[in-house]
């Protein structure tokens, strides 16, 4: 397993792509974390705003996750799809018979992924917020706390686990890369739509969109509240996480029984 | 600890077509195994079988016990599939890197391997513009990184110029002359007549012939006496009177079919015919392979040239 562990972080680090990710998603949330901690007037007169403005000191950090888990996704999904794709997957089962430890050492790699990534992020989003010069949250910062970064880390590696099941079930790094996106933000707010009134709890028990409401909604109902929609974050990330099993073990067992 | 590679009731379905069909045959160190087939035939499925990358029937057993159950396994065996079976972004040297990881293989021994098959040139770049010749030598640098004593190699000659083809014979030569096991599949039989001591054919999946290279080329018909006489009609009524198959050839000549000079001779002699030639003629491994495995080439071509006209 070692070894296997050890294969796993040379393939990982020599390839471009891999870094060009972590560069990417640095700059980029770097970029959107500077411009989204700007000051923020609500309300204007005549002579122009009013009061006092609002940083989103928290929102800085929490914002770009979702663009985070799409370059999170790309580095899990290459992480077995171009073993497929270039044919290496023979090269490392022959050095590595035991498919378990490989099996072993991509999940540990991938769970690694999604933490490097949210640690990169929130890197990045400290450094543009403090380019702001808000290296604290200052005193109009809007409403936070540090356990919100706790949850996009979470996040980020169930979000990368979907990604990498669903590249090595199809063996197309793409489609790792892209249901998630498409599915989250397209396809289960059309169906959640469109068959609202014939399927109520539908949405309710998508994948990524409830992935999403871990952290964007409260983890629990506010107290006299019954809550049928949207679900509460703890809500959320129970059913992504049921699928994100779900695909996982799929993954497993067809990693397992297909010929390589 | 015999060192052998025995493997045993190898077989694997591709929905009702039987791709590999109950292959049992032992590879012997010190000698180079060569395995033969017609396109389609299955050896490239066999080999894939062997390693355990393909879920089918059988087992092979390496030195005595399953593939898993060595400790290191690239000291096993290194084996070469395909030349084109590394990511384009990785460099080469960082390619051999990453295999060496299994059994710690120091970066000095991938810096020999990359001198030995000539990429120190290219080591640093990228593989995706490599030819076919440069990733069969990355393939083969990979396959021998961890020294190991089998070598499994799927068509490494493709691809390769004539001085290449050259170095990589004596190569494998020499290192199966080390002791240690290697089996190359190749469809150029010129090639693996100069290479091979011993030959696995298979054709349609099933074991054809498991023998020596001498043993598989004496089974041919092609092997025959050819002699050129003063009294052609004579000695053919001669040779069919002793129950042999004879054919006249060019202006005074006989094709007999047996491999045994001294009793075409001997029977001219008796006939009293003058004999002014009398030679031996042995099949190519080309012409055997060719023989023994008609009506099982699972591709045919259409025709002959004479149809492309």
């Amino acid at each position: 397993m070692i070894a296997a562990l050890r294969y796993e972080w040379v393939r990982v680090a020599t390839i471009r792509s891999t870094r060009f990710a972590l560069v990417l998603c640095f700059l980029a949330i770097g970029l959107i974390a500077w411009a989204a901690s700007a000051p923020t007037y609500h309300e204007f007169d005549q002579n122009g705003p009013v009061g006092d403005p609002t940083v989103e000191w928290w929102g800085a950090f929490t914002q770009p996750t979702l663009l985070t888990a799409i370059f999170a996704a790309i580095v899990a999904s290459q992480n077995i799809g171009q073993e497929y794709r270039f044919g290496l997957i023979r090269l490392t089962l022959t050095a590595f018979p035991q498919r378990w430890s490989v099996l072993g050492a991509k999940l540990v790699s991938v769970v690694a992924t999604g933490l490097v990534f949210a640690v990169v992020s929130y890197a990045a989003s400290w450094i543009g917020v403090a380019l702001r010069g808000y290296p604290t949250p200052p005193a109009v910062a809007a409403p936070g706390e540090p356990a919100i970064l706790l949850r996009g880390a979470v996040f980020l590696v169930l979000w990368s686990l979907s990604a990498w099941a669903l590249a090595g079930i199809t063996r197309q790094t793409a489609i790792g890369i892209a249901v998630p996106v498409v599915s989250g933000f397209i396809l289960e707010q059309i169906l959640g739509g469109v068959l609202s009134e014939r399927v109520p709890w539908l949405q309710d028990v998508l994948p990524w969109s409830n992935a999403s409401r871990w952290f964007a909604e409260p983890l629990v109902a506010p107290e006299g509240i019954e809550q049928h929609f949207p679900p509460t974050g703890w809500q959320g990330l129970g059913i992504f996480s049921v699928w994100v099993v779900v695909l996982v073990v799929l993954e497993v067992v067809a990693f397992l029984r297909r010929d390589a | 600890m015999t060192g052998t590679v025995d493997a045993v009731g190898l077989g694997k379905s591709y929905g009702a077509t039987r791709a590999v069909d109950q292959l049992s045959f032992t590879l012997q160190p010190g000698v180079v195994t060569g395995f033969l087939g017609p396109n389609g035939s299955g050896k490239s499925t066999t080999l894939r079988l062997m390693l355990g990358l393909d879920r089918g029937d059988g087992t092979t057993l390496w030195d005595g016990q399953p593939l898993a159950s060595h400790r290191h396994v690239t000291q096993v065996v290194g084996a070469h599939l395909d030349a084109k079976f590394f990511h384009p972004s990785r460099s080469a040297r960082n390619h051999l890197r990453m295999l060496a990881t299994e059994a710690s293989v120091p970066l000095s021994r991938i810096d020999e391997v990359i001198r030995l098959v000539g990429l120190e040139g290219v080591a640093k770049k990228r593989p995706s513009g490599f030819s076919l010749g440069m990733g069969q030598r990355l393939g083969l640098a990979g396959a021998i990184l961890a020294q190991p004593k089998v070598l499994l190699l799927d068509e490494p000659a493709n691809g390769l110029d004539p001085q290449s083809i050259q170095w990589l014979r004596d190569f494998l030569r020499h290192y199966a002359s080390q002791g240690n096991v290697v089996f190359v599949s190749s469809h150029l039989l010129s090639e693996m007549q100069l290479m091979a001591e011993h030959l696995v054919v298979i054709a349609a999946g099933r074991m054809v012939a498991d023998e020596s290279l001498d043993a598989f080329v004496a089974r041919s018909t092609r092997n025959d006496v050819l002699v050129r006489c003063t009294d052609r009609d004579t000695l053919l009524r001669a040779l069919a009177a002793e129950g042999l198959t004879a054919v006249a050839e060019g202006a005074d000549g006989i094709a007999v079919s047996t491999p045994d000079t001294d009793r075409v001779g001997d029977l001219a002699f008796r006939a009293g015919v003058g004999v002014r030639e009398l030679t031996r003629r042995t099949a190519s491994l080309e012409e055997a392979f060719l023989e023994l495995t008609s009506g099982e080439q699972q591709f045919a071509v259409g025709g002959g040239p004479e149809d492309a006209a």
